[in-house]
């Protein structure tokens, strides 16, 4: 789904640091590097974004239910 | 009781790591047990929706929104907690013909002193023609009652490694106990082996276990390390002085709750 806003463990802010993650994995990047450059240093944030999959972008094109208002 | 000092091993605005001497475990765990759960700041409680075409559902947005830290003074903090008060914000967006991401930075505060610690938070995504409009009510609270109340991701506290040296090292010694040390605690210079940060140690034995002859670890609970994080709503120095208030008042009712017993000794 969308990356969590916090991390689950610890309750660091994890949510504005996704796009940024994306970015610099794109750009050919280790993830490990990557993970330090955003300051994320406890392995309970780094899993985070590490194993995290953005289902979302697949989803939202189907809307819900339309009941006509 | 020694003279108890404090020594600043990191300090800004998220970080706080420092060695208090000669203040036991159980003081500094006292503080941080207070800063964890009752220190307040300000947090999204009711979010009241008006529209929400997002795949998101209600509740999974009201959950990301309320998780969101908000900016604040203690002051401001202070005030709303004493006039029951709360701080709108407003979230309005919608998607025309493009997808789009719903940012913490399109929430719009009523109150200048409150507003989220970063505007790149990502809270939702829409599709073209969805939108999403809504209200919330941000409330002062403490993280006894839930976490996105709490000021601090990490707070530690924790006796100080004592590591005991050899007078006299061997070279080949030296280089080990460098090499060892998975949290590089020690430095080799000219022979001689020195301790560079005694709060890094973790006190896992790696290097009494081999080297048990030259290194003799162990943990001094009258002396202690703090060490805790600021989530962004408020400042280090912010928590620390609330949590010595809260804890000190706390005392004071102790004191006086006890005051009024009358003691009935046999």
């Amino acid at each position: 789904m969308i990356i969590p806003v916090r991390c689950f463990t610890c309750g660091k802010l994890i949510g504005d640091k996704w796009e940024e993650f994306t970015t610099m994995i794109e750009a050919g990047i280790d993830p490990k590097d990557a993970l330090d450059r955003l300051g994320l240093e406890r392995y309970c944030c780094r899993r985070m974004l590490l194993s995290h999959i953005e289902a979302i972008d697949d989803f939202i094109l189907f809307r819900g239910i339309d009941y006509g208002d | 009781m020694k003279k108890p000092s404090i020594q600043l091993v990191k300090y800004n605005d998220e970080v706080f790591k420092a060695v208090f001497k000669n203040v036991p475990v159980e003081i500094t765990n006292s503080l941080r047990r207070v800063m964890m759960a009752e220190v307040p700041t300000i947090a999204v409680e009711e979010v009241i929706i008006f529209k929400n075409d997002g795949f998101l559902n209600d509740d999974s947005l009201a959950h990301r929104l309320g998780l969101i830290p908000l900016k604040t003074d203690i002051g401001t903090v202070r005030r709303l907690r004493e006039g029951d008060g709360y701080v709108t914000l407003n979230l309005k967006v919608a998607a025309r013909t493009t997808e789009r991401t719903v940012y913490s930075g399109d929430l719009k505060s009523r109150d200048r002193a409150v507003g989220p610690v970063s505007d790149k938070i990502e809270i939702a995504k829409l599709a073209p023609g969805q939108a999403i409009e809504a209200e919330m009510w941000a409330v002062p609270g403490i993280g006894e009652e839930h976490a996105k109340w709490s000021p601090v991701t990490v707070a530690v506290a924790r006796g100080v490694p004592k590591i005991r040296l050899a007078k006299e090292i061997p070279q080949d010694v030296a280089k080990g106990l460098v090499e060892v040390c998975p949290k590089n605690v020690f430095e080799a210079k000219g022979g001689e082996v020195r301790i560079v940060d005694i709060t890094r140690c973790t006190v896992c034995g790696i290097c009494e276990e081999k080297y048990g002859e030259f290194v003799k670890i162990g943990i001094d609970e009258g002396s202690s390390i703090l060490y805790f994080e600021s989530v962004g709503q408020l400042t280090t120095k912010e928590i620390l002085d609330e949590a010595f208030n809260i804890l000190l008042s706390k005392l004071d009712e102790f004191k006086n709750k006890f005051m009024e017993v009358e003691l009935d000794v046999a």
